[in-house]
């Protein structure tokens, strides 16, 4: 140990009495260029969380998405407030399909595009993406059901109007969107969608009335058993959807 | 670093699109080289974990890529041969958002774009709508977002397709300073492109690479088979239906001067000719 330590210092003292010669100019190039490329190597990307994610996400969402689904909302508020009673219910539940559809817009919109390629190698690929911008507008979907709902319930209506007419058209419109959308894919997407929400509005509002009397007189258990084929159908959409983005590149290839 | 390709296979229903490729690849420009429907675009597809062999396996220093997913994902860069846009992203925008996508942090993002975006020469013109932007620009747009993340592994398909001859040259040039430090794959069927900047090369058809080596290893295929001759003009007809022609070019005294690709003479007084890259291409893609 004892001499170790002599040893260190002998050396430390001919370190500092010697000059350290100047490294001659290539190697010092050549180091420059080492230290840059190692530089260069350095990973720029950081694992994010998801919340981060999904507020960048919603960061690229056209204005115009949120807009139309904000204007359907106070269309919604202004049926319930200038009509009342059962025109006022019928008029937001053709509103449900058509809000829906905003969000159908938005989550097939790398395919209509032509983006899905470019997506799909990038970190957080088309599957995440898809899966964050439907969590988003399920979220944008629950809210505006919620005050759907609370309109309806203000106006005097009761829990069946608002499974009937609120949360059943909803289940099934985002259903079949979803299971459009991982069935055919394609570029004009967009315009399909909203004649399909615009269909179901059609829908809903001509046959609601006769539904409602079939229900009427199975009761609560009638509408309860309804409510739960359309999460149920809802649910299987949503698995089949994912289930989808995995195949997708088959799918899509067909489409070329 | 070593991308190895293992018995890739991916087939379509019937259609057998890509068969059995093997091939490893480190640092450097690799080129792709094939006719429209040799299978470039799926196996580009398949080394960016885009689509799935169906079989065979894409191995990075001995990994699956499939099992690194992310981690993959984030050293790679890839400009798709047609990649789309949003219609109301502006090349700004655009930048930010594959940024976004590629898990850069928003300060990164904005710092590798704008010295990105400098450097393809789109800054001054960065908050301009991409649909307003011609071929080249969003060729340039589309590397500068390939190169966002920093990758190792870059990946552009038919990057100068489209592409003026000036912008081509530029192009190349950008790819060639870009492969210092990484592997860059692109593929193409402008011979004169991969021939300027590749180092090994990689013929492809139906589905197979038929050649891979340097462009001097590649042109050798071709050696012995490069014929020229000069006819009269009406000779020329007939020999342009009837022989694999390269090239045809009118001389000063009327007669007409015939590049011919093949194995045997063609005529008693063809003279063999040193091959290059085009002869191999027609060699191979004659049909």
């Amino acid at each position: 140990m004892r001499s170790d330590g002599r040893e260190r210092k002998e050396i430390t003292a001919f370190l500092s009495g010697n000059e350290a010669p100047e490294p001659d100019r290539n190697r010092k190039e050549a180091d420059m260029a080492l230290f840059r490329q190692q530089l260069q190597e350095l990973p720029v990307s950081k694992d994010k969380n998801i919340w981060v994610r999904l507020w960048e996400q919603a960061e690229y969402v056209h204005p115009a998405s949120w807009t139309v689904q904000f204007l359907i909302v106070l269309a919604g508020i202004w049926l319930a407030k200038g009509f009342g009673g059962k025109p006022a219910i019928m008029g937001i539940s053709a509103l449900v399909p058509i809000f829906t559809a905003v969000g159908g817009f938005e989550i097939s919109k790398a395919v209509h595009y032509g983006m899905w390629e470019l997506e799909r190698s990038c970190k957080y690929d088309t599957r995440k993406i898809a899966g964050m911008k439907l969590f988003l507008f399920g979220m944008c979907d629950l809210a505006a059901l919620t005050v759907f709902s609370l309109l309806i319930y203000g106006g005097g209506g009761s829990f069946m109007d608002i499974c009937l007419w609120i949360l059943v058209p909803f289940n099934i419109a985002a259903g079949s969107y979803l299971l459009f959308l991982e069935r055919f894919p394609m570029r004009n997407g967009n315009l399909v969608l909203l004649c399909m929400g615009c269909g179901m509005a059609t829908v809903q509002v001509s046959f609601g009335k006769w539904l409602e009397t079939g229900l009427a007189v199975s009761g609560m258990t009638g509408a309860g058993m309804m409510l739960a084929a359309s999460f149920l159908f809802l649910a299987c959409a949503v698995l089949w959807f994912g289930r989808g983005k995995e195949r997708e590149d088959e799918i899509l290839w067909n489409l070329e | 670093m070593e991308l190895r390709i293992d018995r890739v296979t991916k087939k379509y229903g019937n259609k057998l699109a890509v068969d059995r490729i093997s091939t490893a690849m480190d640092y450097g420009v690799y080129g792709l080289l094939g006719a429209n429907g040799a299978g470039k675009t799926t196996l580009m597809r398949m080394i960016c974990d885009i689509q799935t062999p169906t079989m065979g396996e894409i191995l990075l220093e001995g990994t699956p890529i499939r099992d690194m997913g992310e981690a993959y994902r984030d050293l790679l860069g890839y400009l798709p041969q047609n990649f789309g846009y949003y219609p109301d992203f502006t090349a700004w925008r655009f930048m930010l958002y594959i940024g976004a996508l590629k898990g850069l942090p928003k300060a990164a993002a904005k710092e590798k774009s704008m010295e990105l975006l400098q450097e393809v020469g789109l800054w001054e013109i960065r908050n301009k709508k991409i649909k307003t932007f011609s071929g080249g620009m969003k060729q340039r747009l589309g590397i500068a977002q390939a190169m966002l993340n920093n990758p190792r592994i870059l990946v552009l398909d038919e990057p100068t397709a489209g592409l003026d001859p000036k912008e081509r040259v530029r192009f190349r040039n950008l790819i060639s300073a870009m492969a210092q430090n990484r592997l860059v794959l692109f593929s193409t069927h402008i011979v004169s492109d991969v021939e300027y900047i590749s180092r090994k090369i990689f013929v492809m058809k139906e589905g197979q690479i038929i050649h891979e080596g340097s462009p001097g290893e590649v042109r050798k295929a071709a050696e012995g088979k490069v014929w020229e001759c000069t006819v009269t003009a009406a000779e020329a007809d007939v020999m342009a239906r009837k022989f694999n022609v390269g090239n045809l070019r009118n001389t000063e005294d009327g007669n007409v001067l015939l590049r011919i690709i093949q194995e045997e003479r063609p005529t008693a007084d063809a003279r063999q000719a040193e091959p290059v890259l085009e002869d191999v291409y027609l060699y191979y893609f004659r049909e």
